[in-house]
C-alpha cells in the first residue's frame, strides 16, 4: 500500500512522446557492489561481489575475485569461500531471530562492512491459487492469471516489513526487484487474513504454469531500511519514465560502508506451498 | 514589540503636523464602458511631478496646495482627461475614462500616459492587464495569466507545459498567489497545463518579485496579486468563447445601475465529452476535465462605503472507467468592506476563506477506499491607507489566519476491507502579521518607502509531534509528544523590514533600490520537477524552523520617446536561510514521519534582468533577458556540496510582440529561449538482484539541451462588429510553430526488450494549432 501512489503515477502518465538521443556521459571510478543475503533457513548462503561499470557498457558486470568474506554474529564467524569468480558460499548454517550479523569483506586492502538484525516474521498459514479473468479497461483485453492468496495473521504492533518471493516447482520466479512484492504493515497491522476476501501477493501468468505445478511462497522479515532501499530501486528504475511525476534522480545507497554499493540483509522466513488446480 | 510601539508613536506625530493650507482631492477612476475600476491609473497636477496612482480599488487621494490647478487623469490605452479645478475645500472627483484603442485606426500615443515605471518607488514589479495577456499566443487557445508571467524577466517556468513558476531563484511554494486576496495553494489545472485563472473573469494581475510591500507576508519570493473583475455596472454584457478544448461564458450586469453589479464566469474543458460518443463502455465512463466558476457581487453603498463578495470554485476530475477517481481543486471566498473614514484615510476590512483539497479513490469493490487531503485557511484582515499629505502615504494593518492541514485521511469503504484506515495527524496553526509602512517624498527626486512587518506563527494542539535524533530517526522510547486541544505549544516570530528607494535622475530615468526580509512558515512537500495535484503542505513546527529570505535589488529605469518605450535593468541577490530540500528517494506522501525526510540548508540566488517594453502604437510587446543562478547547499545532499536548484536556468530570453494591422486584424508572436533544466546524469551503473541501477555522482551536474520555441497567433475581429451589438472575433494560435521537440526530461535506462542501455528524452508538445471563437454582447 505504501507505494500505491507510484502506481497511480503510472496510470496518469501522459501521452508524452519519447525518443532515443545521444547523450555523452562521464564515468566515475569503479566501486564494489555486494549482494549479500542470509536467512533463518539451514543452508549454504550466497554472497556475490561485482563492480560498477560505465552506464553505456553492454557487457555483464565484472566479477570480483579474491575477496575475503565473513559474517559474524558476535560469537561465531561464518566464512564464505569463493566457489566461482565473484560468488562466495558459506557452509550450511541458519541465522537466528533476534541476533545481529556483521558482514566483513576485505578486498585489495580495503574493508567493507555492514550489519543486519533478524526480525521475526509473521507465519504463513497457507496459500491458495485462484484463477482470475481480468478485463483491462479501455482495450478490453482479457487477462488470465492465478492470484496467489495468503492466509496469515499479521503480528500486532506497527513496524513490521515483509518481502515475498515465489517459486514454481522449486525455481525462483520473482528473481528481480521489479518483480518483488513487498509491504509495510501500516494498513494491515494485526489483521488476520483468510482467503475471503482474497489478499493476493502475486499474479501468476496463466501461460507460465500448468495444472499440478507446485507453487511455493516465502515471506521474509526485512527492516524498514531495506524496504526503503527496494522502493528506492524501483523509484530510480522502473518508475522513472520521464514524466512530470518523476522525483529527482538520486543514488540508491545501501547499508555497506566505505562506498560499496548493494545491500546485506538477514531475514526470518516462513513458507507455504500449494498446487495449481 | 517595543519597536512597533515606536512606529505607532511615529504615526501619531505625522498626524499632528499634517494640517496646512492644503486640501485633498480624492475619488475613483473607472472605465466608462463598464464601470470597472482602473488600477494603476494616474492623477497628475499638470506640469509638475506631483501625482498619485490609483490603488487596486481604483481609488486615489491627492493633497495639494489650495488654488487653481489642472489635473490630468490618464491610463494606458485610454483617452486622458484634463480637469481644471479651483481648490478651496476637500473635493471628490470621480472620473470615467473612455478606452482609446479600438475606435481609432492607429492607437494614439498620449504624452501624459503613465510613467509609473520611472516615478513609483516600487521596483521588481510588473503589472499585467488582461488585455495585454490576451494578445499573447495561447496554448490551446486558453488565455493564461501565469503563462504570460513566465515571459517576464526574473520568472522561470518549471518546464514545458507547466504553470508552475519560479521567481528569482525561489521555489514554486515561495509564491504567494492571491485571488481577490484569498490564497490559492495550487494554481494549476490538468496537471499544470493551465492555470486556475480564467482570463474572462480577471481584471488585472500584479507580480512582485522584490521590494515586496509590508502588507504582504508569508512567502519568500514573490506575490502574484490577481483581481477579479467587478462586473459591468452600466449594462448587461455577455462574453464568451468556444475553443478546441474548452468553452467559456461570462455574464455581467448592473443590479442597481452605477451602484451594484455582478459578474459570473464559467469555463469547462470538454475533451472528455467526446469519450461519451465512444462505443466502449469503459471509455464512456472515463472522465478528464476541469471547470471553474468565478463570481463577484459589488455594491457601492455610498461614496464612503463599498462592499464586495467574491468567490472562486474550480475542480479537476479524472476518472478511469469509473474504477478510479481523482479530483482536486481550490475554493476561495472573499468578503470585503471598503470604507473611507475621510478623504485621506482609506480602509479595507476583509474576510477570507480558501481551501485546496484532493480526493483519490476506488469507489467500488472490496478494495474500495477514499483518500482525502486538504489545506484550509480562514483569515481576517484590516488594512489602512492614510494619504497624509503629498509627501507621506502611510499604510498599516494586520491580519490573522487560521490554517488547518489535513495531510492524509485514508479510509476503506467496504466493511470487510482487508486494510485499516489511516489518519495522519491534522495540524492547526495561526499566522499573524502586523505592519506599518510609509512612502515618503524628500524633495523632487527622492522617495523612500520604508516599512516593517512583524509576523508570528503558532502551532496549536491537538497535535502529535515526532521527536528525531541527528540521523532523522525517531528517538526510541520517546518517539513522539502529544499536545492537547487548543494548546499553543510552539511559536516562531520575526521582524520583516522592507525598504524601497527611488531617486529620479530626471523626468525619464530613475534609480531604485530595495531590501526585503520575508519569513515563510508553510512548506510544500513536492520534489518532482513539476507540480502534481497531490501536494502536501506542512507547517513549521518544533522540528522545522521557518524559512527566511533576504533580498537586495538595485535597478536603473529609463523611458524613451515620451514614455513610448520603458526599459529597466535590475540586479538582485537573494539569500535563503533554512532552505529545505528532501533526502534522496524521500517518501512525501502518507508519511507520518515526513519531517524526518526533510533536510535543511542554505540557498542563494542572484541575477541580472533586462527589460524593454513598448506599450503604445501599432506594435506593442516586450523583450526580456535574464541571467540568473539558483544554488543550494544542504547537509547530507550531494555530499554536502553546493548544487543547482531543479529549476536553475541561467539564460532566459523572451520576446513578445503584438501587431495591430488594422481595425480587424491583429498578429501576435512569442519566442522563448532558455538554458535546459539541470539533470542528474549517471556516471555508472550496477546490478543488484537482477536490477540494473544507475550510479550518480553530482546532483544536477548536467543539463538537458536548451529550450526554444516560437508561437504565433492571428486574431480577426469580424468586420460587421461596428454595426451591431454582437461583437465576435476569431483567434488562430499556433504553439511551437517550428515543431521543435524540446526535451522535457531525459531518463537513462535499459531498453525493455533489448536490454541495451540508452538515453531517452521525453517531450510534451509538438506543433499545436488551435482555433477559438470569442464573442461579446
Amino acid at each position: 500500500m505504501r507505494y500505491l501512489i507510484y502506481l497511480f503515477g503510472g496510470m496518469l502518465i501522459l501521452s508524452s512522446c519519447r525518443e532515443k538521443i545521444d547523450f555523452d556521459l562521464n564515468d566515475d571510478l569503479p566501486r564494489l557492489v555486494i549482494d549479500a543475503t542470509m536467512s533463518t533457513d539451514y543452508k549454504r548462503h550466497k554472497i556475490e561481489i561485482t563492480k560498477t561499470s560505465s552506464f553505456y557498457n553492454q557487457q555483464e558486470a565484472e566479477k570480483i575475485s579474491g575477496a575475503q568474506v565473513t559474517v559474524s554474529d558476535g560469537t561465531q564467524n561464518i566464512v564464505f569461500n569463493e566457489l566461482m569468480p565473484g560468488v562466495y558460499l558459506s557452509d550450511s548454517v541458519a541465522a537466528q531471530v533476534g541476533k545481529t550479523y556483521q558482514l566483513n569483506v576485505t578486498y585489495q586492502g580495503e574493508s567493507y562492512m555492514a550489519s543486519s538484525s533478524v526480525f521475526p516474521v509473521s507465519q504463513l498459514d497457507s496459500i491458495v491459487t485462484v484463477q482470475e479473468f481480468d478485463t483491462i479497461p479501455i482495450i478490453n483485453e482479457v487477462d488470465s492469471t492465478y492470484s496467489l492468496g495468503i492466509a496469515i495473521t499479521e503480528q500486532a504492533g506497527l513496524g513490521d516489513y515483509y518481502l515475498f518471493k515465489y517459486y514454481i516447482n522449486g525455481f525462483l520466479e520473482s528473481d528481480t526487484i521489479r518483480e518483488y512484492s513487498f509491504t509495510e504493515d501500516t494498513f494491515i497491522d494485526g489483521i488476520s487474513f483468510d482467503f475471503n476476501p482474497l489478499i493476493s501477493v502475486y499474479q501468476i501468468d496463466h501461460d507460465n504454469v500448468q495444472s499440478g505445478d507446485l507453487i511455493t511462497l516465502e515471506i521474509h522479515s526485512i527492516s524498514e531500511d531495506y524496504l526503503d532501499y527496494l522502493a528506492a530501486v524501483l523509484l530510480q528504475t522502473e518508475f522513472r519514465q520521464g514524466t512530470i511525476f518523476d522525483g529527482p534522480a538520486s543514488n540508491v545507497g545501501g547499508n555497506i560502508s566505505n562506498g560499496a554499493l548493494g545491500y546485506f540483509f538477514v531475514s526470518d522466513v516462513s513458507r507455504a506451498s500449494t498446487n495449481i488446480p | 514589540m517595543t519597536r512597533f510601539f515606536l512606529l505607532v508613536t511615529f504615526i501619531a506625530t505625522c498626524f499632528s503636523y499634517g494640517f496646512s493650507q492644503k486640501h485633498t482631492i480624492s475619488g475613483h477612476i473607472k472605465d466608462a464602458s463598464n464601470g470597472e475600476e482602473l488600477i494603476g491609473a494616474t492623477v497628475k497636477v499638470k506640469n509638475t511631478t506631483t501625482g498619485v496612482v490609483t490603488n487596486v480599488y481604483g481609488f486615489y487621494s491627492l493633497t495639494i496646495e489650495k488654488g487653481a490647478h489642472t489635473l490630468v487623469f490618464s491610463f494606458i490605452g485610454f483617452n486622458s482627461v484634463e480637469k481644471q479645478i479651483d481648490l478651496t475645500e476637500n473635493t471628490r472627483i470621480d472620473i470615467e475614462l473612455t478606452s482609446g484603442s479600438k475606435n481609432l485606426e492607429v492607437v494614439e500615443i498620449s504624452d501624459t500616459r503613465a510613467d509609473e515605471n520611472i516615478n513609483g518607488t516600487q521596483m521588481s514589479t510588473i503589472d499585467m492587464n488582461i488585455e495585454t495577456i490576451k494578445k499573447i499566443p495561447a496554448l490551446m487557445g486558453e488565455v493564461d495569466i501565469i503563462r504570460a508571467i513566465q515571459l517576464l524577466p526574473g520568472v522561470q517556468s518549471a518546464g514545458e507545459g507547466s504553470t508552475g513558476f519560479f521567481v528569482r531563484g525561489g521555489g514554486v511554494d515561495q509564491n504567494l498567489v492571491l485571488l481577490d486576496e484569498a490564497t490559492v495553494f495550487n494554481a494549476s489545472h490538468l496537471l499544470g497545463f493551465f492555470s486556475v485563472f480564467n482570463g474572462d473573469a480577471i481584471k488585472d494581475a500584479k507580480l512582485y518579485k522584490g521590494g515586496i510591500p509590508a502588507r504582504y507576508g508569508g512567502r519568500l519570493s514573490s506575490v502574484l496579486d490577481v483581481h477579479m473583475k467587478d462586473g459591468n455596472n452600466k449594462k448587461l454584457a455577455l462574453s464568451g468563447g468556444i475553443g478546441l478544448i474548452s468553452s467559456r461564458l461570462t455574464i455581467e450586469a448592473p443590479i442597481i445601475k452605477d451602484k451594484a453589479s455582478f459578474i459570473l464566469s464559467g469555463r469547462r474543458t470538454y475533451a472528455d465529452l467526446f469519450l461519451k460518443l465512444s462505443n466502449n463502455e469503459d471509455l464512456k465512463n472515463s472522465k478528464l476535465f476541469f471547470y471553474d466558476l468565478n463570481g463577484k457581487v459589488n455594491y457601492n453603498i455610498n461614496e464612503r462605503n463599498k462592499v464586495f463578495l467574491s468567490s472562486y470554485f474550480g475542480r479537476d476530475i479524472l476518472s478511469i472507467a469509473g474504477e478510479f477517481l481523482l479530483g482536486w481543486g481550490n475554493q476561495t471566498f472573499t468578503g470585503r468592506w471598503n470604507h473611507l473614514f475621510s478623504d485621506k484615510l482609506f480602509s479595507n476590512l476583509t474576510l477570507i476563506a480558501s481551501d485546496y483539497d484532493y480526493t483519490l479513490g476506488i469507489p467500488d469493490g472490496f478494495d474500495a477506499f477514499e483518500w482525502n487531503s486538504s489545506i484550509k485557511n480562514y483569515s481576517l484582515k484590516n488594512d489602512y491607507t492614510l494619504y497624509l499629505n503629498t509627501k507621506n502615504t502611510l499604510r498599516f494593518g494586520l491580519q490573522s489566519t487560521f490554517i488547518d492541514f489535513n495531510p492524509a485521511d485514508f479510509k476503506p469503504l467496504d466493511d470487510n476491507a482487508s486494510f485499516n484506515a489511516l489518519q495522519l495527524p491534522k495540524k492547526y496553526n495561526l499566522e499573524h502579521g502586523i505592519y506599518l509602512s510609509n512612502e515618503q517624498r524628500f524633495g523632487a527626486n527622492l522617495t523612500l518607502d520604508y516599512g516593517l512587518r512583524f509576523s508570528l506563527f503558532q502551532n496549536i494542539g491537538t497535535d502529535t509531534v515526532y521527536n528525531f535524533d541527528q540521523n532523522y530517526d525517531t528517538i526510541p522510547g520517546n518517539s513522539f509528544t502529544s499536545y492537547k486541544k487548543g494548546e499553543i505549544f510552539n511559536h516562531y516570530s520575526g521582524f520583516e523590514p522592507r525598504i524601497g528607494l527611488k531617486y529620479a535622475l530626471n523626468d525619464f530615468s530613475s534609480i531604485k533600490a530595495s531590501y526585503q526580509r520575508m519569513y515563510q512558515y508553510l512548506h510544500l512537500a513536492n520534489n518532482s520537477t513539476s507540480g502534481t495535484p497531490l501536494d502536501v503542505w506542512f507547517p513549521s513546527s518544533p522540528n522545522i524552523a521557518p524559512r527566511r529570505a533576504d533580498q537586495f535589488a538595485v535597478g536603473y529605469f529609463r523611458n524613451f520617446k515620451s514614455n513610448m518605450f520603458e526599459s529597466s535593468v535590475e540586479l538582485f541577490y537573494k539569500d535563503i536561510h533554512n532552505a529545505i530540500d528532501f533526502k534522496d528517494n524521500a517518501q512525501l506522501i502518507f508519511n507520518r514521519l515526513l519531517e524526518g525526510e526533510i533536510r535543511i540548508g542554505s540557498a542563494y540566488a542572484y541575477g541580472a534582468e533586462f527589460f524593454l517594453r513598448k506599450q503604445t502604437g501599432k506594435l506593442t510587446g516586450w523583450a526580456s533577458y535574464t541571467y540568473s543562478r539558483s544554488l543550494r547547499k544542504i547537509n547530507s545532499l550531494n555530499e554536502g556540496q553546493e548544487y543547482s536548484a531543479n529549476y536553475d536556468r541561467p539564460n532566459n530570453l523572451s520576446l513578445v510582440a503584438s501587431y495591430q494591422i488594422n481595425k480587424w486584424w491583429q498578429l501576435g508572436a512569442t519566442f522563448v529561449y532558455t538554458t535546459g533544466l539541470p539533470l542528474t546524469a549517471p556516471t555508472g551503473k550496477f546490478v543488484y538482484q537482477g536490477q540494473t541501477i544507475p550510479v550518480y555522482s553530482e546532483r544536477n551536474g548536467a543539463r538537458i539541451p536548451a529550450y526554444n520555441r516560437a508561437d504565433l497567433s492571428v486574431t480577426y475581429d469580424v468586420k460587421k462588429n461596428a454595426e451591431r451589438r454582437w461583437k465576435s472575433s476569431w483567434n488562430l494560435s499556433i504553439y511551437n510553430v517550428y515543431n521543435r521537440k524540446n526535451a522535457f526530461s531525459i531518463v537513462f535506462k535499459e531498453d525493455e526488450s533489448t536490454g541495451e542501455p540508452e538515453a531517452i528524452k521525453s517531450y510534451l508538445f509538438a506543433i499545436i494549432p488551435t482555433i477559438t471563437y470569442n464573442f461579446k454582447f
